[in-house]
């Protein structure tokens, strides 16, 4: 009797202390990942630097499309079937002088894969407004055009520009032009 | 040679808190093995991230913010045919290792769509170095271009001033 008496009161503080000791443990536990998370957090925060930029962005001034080509029998002046033709390009290389006195440069580009020996490139495209905002198209006529290209629009029509490139020049042909902002005698166009 | 049940008691609670300690410390290695930023926050302590920003290579600011943000060449006559690059030269003058990216910030469509913009792969970690030069430099790119979609009625001839491109230095 006595000794399970003895045995009960001395078992309560051993698992007093055992509660203790897991709880303990428990917290060391706890405060070891918070430690951790807390260190990463702090972290990410301070190791970013950022570099800032700026510009300022202007366009340009430019038409939708350039207008057709068509690929064309030189013997017939038919539509050649199955060959296609794009204007990739119309690029203004310079203009200058004064109004009643300014020149107009430029390039139209040709791309047409399959054309042959005996065919030929036709064009109808918009020349685009030149950078010179003083040049005007009231009385421009077309001055001189490379590769022996004909022009079959009238002067009254420019910007609009319609003729034909000379045939066997190959399949990215390009036609340069050169145009006054006054109308010209022997001016290519009508 | 029996072991008293009091004495095993009295073992088991230094074993116990033993085992606490253990565990603890244990999962805090655990985590930062598995987390190099934890890691590396401790050995880098006495360190810095300084990314500085030029428009030529030659001239770095720190280009913190908007205010003191690197003038880039400004665009001007942007047509579909030509698009526009312009080059930010980036230097690592902290003294540890950074990532770069893009800031999620940065526009990629300008002027209602007219115009696309676009950005360069960046360094995957920028070397730090006391000198802009070697591999403590590096070039980010940003090109402008014509959307392919943008109708020349309304797009040609406009512009936008201060258009603010960030790229971000880290080191996670």
């Amino acid at each position: 009797m006595t000794s399970t008496t003895h045995s009960t009161t001395r078992r309560f503080p051993h698992r007093t202390r055992a509660l203790w000791a897991v709880l303990v443990a428990a917290a060391l536990v706890v405060a070891g990942v918070g430690l951790t998370a807390r260190a990463t957090d702090g972290t990410s925060a301070a190791w970013t630097n950022d570099v800032h930029t700026t510009t300022d962005v202007t366009l340009g001034t430019w038409v939708d499309g350039f207008g057709t080509c068509v690929v064309r029998n030189v013997a017939d002046d038919a539509i050649v079937p199955g060959v296609p033709c794009k204007i990739t390009d119309i690029k203004e290389q310079n203009v200058w002088g004064f109004p009643g006195g300014m020149t107009l440069q430029g390039h139209a580009y040709f791309e047409a894969p399959g054309i042959a020996y005996g065919h030929y490139i036709a064009f109808d495209f918009t020349i685009p407004p030149p950078s010179d905002s003083r040049w005007s198209w009231a009385n421009a006529s077309v001055v001189s055009a490379n590769n022996t290209a004909a022009i079959y629009s009238g002067c009254d029509e420019l910007p609009r520009v319609v003729g034909r490139l000379a045939p066997n020049i190959g399949a990215v042909p390009e036609v340069f032009l050169v145009l006054h902002d006054t109308r010209v005698e022997d001016a290519l166009c009508q | 040679m029996t072991t008293h049940p009091n004495r095993r008691r009295r073992l088991a609670l230094p074993a116990l808190l033993g085992l606490g300690v253990v565990a603890g410390f244990g999962l805090v290695t655990t985590s930062a093995a598995w987390t190099d930023d934890a890691v590396f926050t401790v050995q880098a302590s006495a360190g810095h991230v300084d990314l500085r920003g030029s428009a030529d290579g030659s001239t770095y600011t720190t280009a913190d913010d908007v205010g003191t943000a690197v003038r880039l060449d400004p665009i001007v006559d942007l047509t579909p045919d030509e698009p526009a690059v312009r080059t930010v030269h980036l230097w690592n003058a902290g003294s540890v290792p950074v990532n770069l990216t893009w800031s999620s910030t940065n526009p990629t469509s300008l002027l209602d769509g007219c115009v696309d913009v676009t950005y360069s792969t960046l360094e995957p970690a920028l070397q730090p170095g006391q000198t802009p030069v070697g591999a403590a430099v590096t070039t980010a790119t940003v090109t402008f271009t014509v959307a392919d979609d943008a109708d020349a009625a309304t797009c040609s001839g406009r512009s936008v001033s201060d258009v603010i491109v960030v790229v971000q230095g880290s080191t996670s």
